[in-house]
């Protein structure tokens, strides 16, 4: 129905910026930290962990990917039947390339996530503090909510002690606020997908989200705002390709050539939840007990293969996506050897069969080669869908 | 007269199919794909032309399928997933599943009434439960590909191969010679295993009669035992299985021709 136009400053600026912090994180992190001598960093694991509490602490929080390193040292560590982010992320580990960080959080969202925790603890913790948020599994009880809150209230103090700063209400209330903003503009950037994909496809519009868990906030938002100032409607069409939702797991992205052979399939893709865990979630509230908060705000943000609600499902929101896209069909991206994604695919395909929705599993890891049945694949559900 | 050609680049060779207007098969020809694609696709085509006698300036449109699609000089691209389909059900109209087993990947399709794809899921990138897989095992069993099928009829005491791994499987094979077990009887348990990987395949998209099978490896007559006594279901195979995907390639050329008018080349 519509397409979309910005002047190609914005746009440029943002792809610009976010393609080298993807591109050369360690560059980008010792220019940081250049600007920012006294200040520190905080490495982070997919999904969720609290960046509010990095923050607050003066530090830059950072997003931990992994990304195509051939494996080989992380092998005496973790089986090969293992997803892919946590044997990369762990070879990076090995090859020193963490060393400039300070701490690393990881979120229990799964057996492997656990498993390489426990690894980095026992052989990185002389480089950087390693420890671990521990989420709660119900959601929906205020227990949850209380026992949250003093979890994160021990994981600032410990990482406040870490870093030899102290966390104190106006920085957090600080932190809280700039982390809301980023959620909120990170979330008009999703909302907008469908209006947005004509002048970015899938594979940059998942590198903007990306950057955002890589960059300081206050470097990222201005040139997101930025964009977004200046992304209006005009009245071309996008009658050629066929509108799509792409769902899957939040803590690990395709490569990006992998992403790029959406539009060379000719699909225009009007949904997607792929960063949904590390950019998705509600608002924080502002006054009160910041922890409080914090806690609550986790418990009702949007379920994900890994944070499953008693009320509120996955697949509506996929729906939501599909309907509003007016999408043909559904593509589920899987990474290979993730249990929480294989878990909820099977509930997810048969929600979708039930309605009569089309739909197309493409399982995937971090190597950046033989992408050639994937685009077969992709072409073939096309050919299906026109 | 219209004519309308398919050419499907496959891993080992590529196969062209020329139909008229009425969907009567008038040319064929395989070629061996080699390393110049681009150059073996039009030789596929020229020799298919010069097999019918047909003018190259009656045909009105060529569609590329297969994994090289995108190497050859065509008027069009379409899926081999679509095409397979397409060609199978032309060939038997009852078909529901395809199986197409191939050099390097295999297929499983579901298909509607007119030949529509309705489901589909293929191999992943290694070659367990593909013609690789039978073609390194006949080099250890050192036997003719071709000799593998009629072999493992005569079997008498079937071995087991339990790796679905070219790798694994090839250790297997040799450890059974080791053993002094009989070729006959290893190439039975070589087909076994494929059929139980390519049925896992099948049963993603769902099996429902009749189940055509498709590709180069449709010719091994062990090869479809091993599937008929997994299922319990005869297989349609055509004498015309290799050509399947190129045959479904001229019939959806013909089809977007007569349906669009697109003008001839
Ligand atoms: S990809 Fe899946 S298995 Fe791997 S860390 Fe993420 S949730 Fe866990």
């Amino acid at each position: 129905m519509i397409a979309t136009a910005t002047t190609p400053d914005a746009r440029t600026a943002l792809l610009d910026a976010c393609a080298r912090a993807l591109d050369h994180p360690g560059a980008c992190l010792r220019e940081w930290k250049q600007r920012h001598p006294a200040a520190h960093v905080v490495g982070y694991f997919p999904t969720y962990v609290p960046t509010e509490l990095i923050y607050a602490c003066g530090a830059l929080p950072t997003g931990l990917w992994g990304g195509s390193i051939a494996v080989s040292r992380a092998n005496a560590y973790i089986q090969q039947f293992t997803c892919s982010i946590v044997r990369s992320t762990t070879e990076y580990a090995l090859h020193g390339a963490f060393d400039q960080l300070d701490a690393v959080l990881f979120p229990p969202i799964c057996d492997s996530a656990k498993l390489v925790a426990s690894i980095w603890a026992l052989n990185f913790s002389e480089r950087f503090m390693v420890d671990m948020v521990t989420l709660p599994e119900r959601l929906d009880s205020d227990a949850s909510v209380a026992y949250l809150a003093a979890e994160l209230r021990r994981v600032g103090a410990t990482l406040a002690q870490k870093l030899g700063v102290t966390i104190d209400d106006g920085a957090l209330a600080c932190a809280i606020d700039r982390c809301n903003r980023l959620r909120a503009s990170q979330q008009a950037f999703c909302s907008r997908r469908a209006t947005l994909e004509a002048t970015m496809p899938l594979a940059h519009a998942a590198a903007v989200l990306k950057a955002g868990t890589l960059m300081h906030a206050d470097d990222y938002l201005p040139l997101l705002d930025a964009f977004l100032a200046e992304l209006t409607s005009d009245a071309r069409s996008r009658r050629s390709k066929i509108p799509v939702v792409v769902s899957g797991l939040a803590c690990q992205l395709p490569h990006p050539d992998f992403l790029a052979l959406f539009d060379e399939a000719g699909f225009a893709v009007v949904g997607d939840d792929l960063l949904l865990g590390m950019c998705g979630g509600v608002a924080v509230a502002t006054g009160g007990d910041p922890y409080l908060a914090l806690a609550r705000a986790f418990t009702q943000g949007p379920p994900l293969a890994t944070r499953h609600h008693d009320t509120i499902h996955r697949h509506e929101f996929i729906l939501d996506q599909w309907q509003r896209g007016a999408a043909r069909g559904v593509v589920f991206l899987v990474p290979k050897f993730c249990e929480p994604e294989w878990f909820d695919l099977r509930y997810l395909k048969a929600e979708m069969e039930k309605r009569g929705i089309p739909n197309l599993v493409l399982d995937f890891d971090e190597d950046p080669t033989g992408f050639g049945p994937v685009l077969t694949r992709l072409e073939a559900f096309a050919e299906i869908l026109m | 007269m219209s004519h309308f050609a398919g050419v499907d680049i496959g891993s080992l060779a590529i196969k062209c199919v020329i139909v008229n207007d009425a969907m009567d098969i008038v040319a064929k020809a395989v070629v061996p794909t080699g390393a110049r694609v681009a150059q073996a696709g039009e030789a596929a085509l020229r020799a298919a032309l010069e097999s019918g006698g047909v003018d190259p300036v009656s045909i009105a449109l060529t569609i590329a399928t297969g994994y090289g699609r995108k190497r050859v000089a065509a008027d069009a691209r379409v899926t081999e997933i679509t095409c397979h389909a397409r060609g199978a059900v032309h060939l038997f109209p009852g078909t529901r599943t395809v199986l197409d087993i191939g050099g390097q990947d295999t297929k499983a399709i579901r298909v509607g009434a007119k030949g529509e794809v309705a489901n589909f899921a293929m191999n992943d990138k290694c070659a367990a439960g593909t013609g690789r897989f039978l073609e390194v095992m006949a080099r250890a069993l050192e036997v003719d590909l071709e000799d593998l099928g009629p072999l493992s009829r005569e079997s008498t005491k079937p071995q087991t191969i339990s790796s679905f791994c070219t790798v694994f499987g090839e250790s297997e094979v040799v450890s059974h010679i080791a053993d002094g077990a009989e070729i006959k009887d290893i190439a039975r348990g070589l087909h076994a295993a494929i059929a139980q990987r390519v049925i896992g395949l099948l049963k993603r998209v769902g099996i429902e009669a009749e189940l055509t099978m498709s590709g180069g490896v449709a010719r091994n007559v062990g090869m479809r035992d091993a599937i008929e006594r997994e299922l319990g279901l005869t297989l349609n195979v055509s004498d015309e299985s290799q050509i399947i995907g190129a045959l479904g390639a001229a019939l959806i050329a013909r089809q977007r021709y007569l349906n669009t008018g697109e003008e001839p080349r």
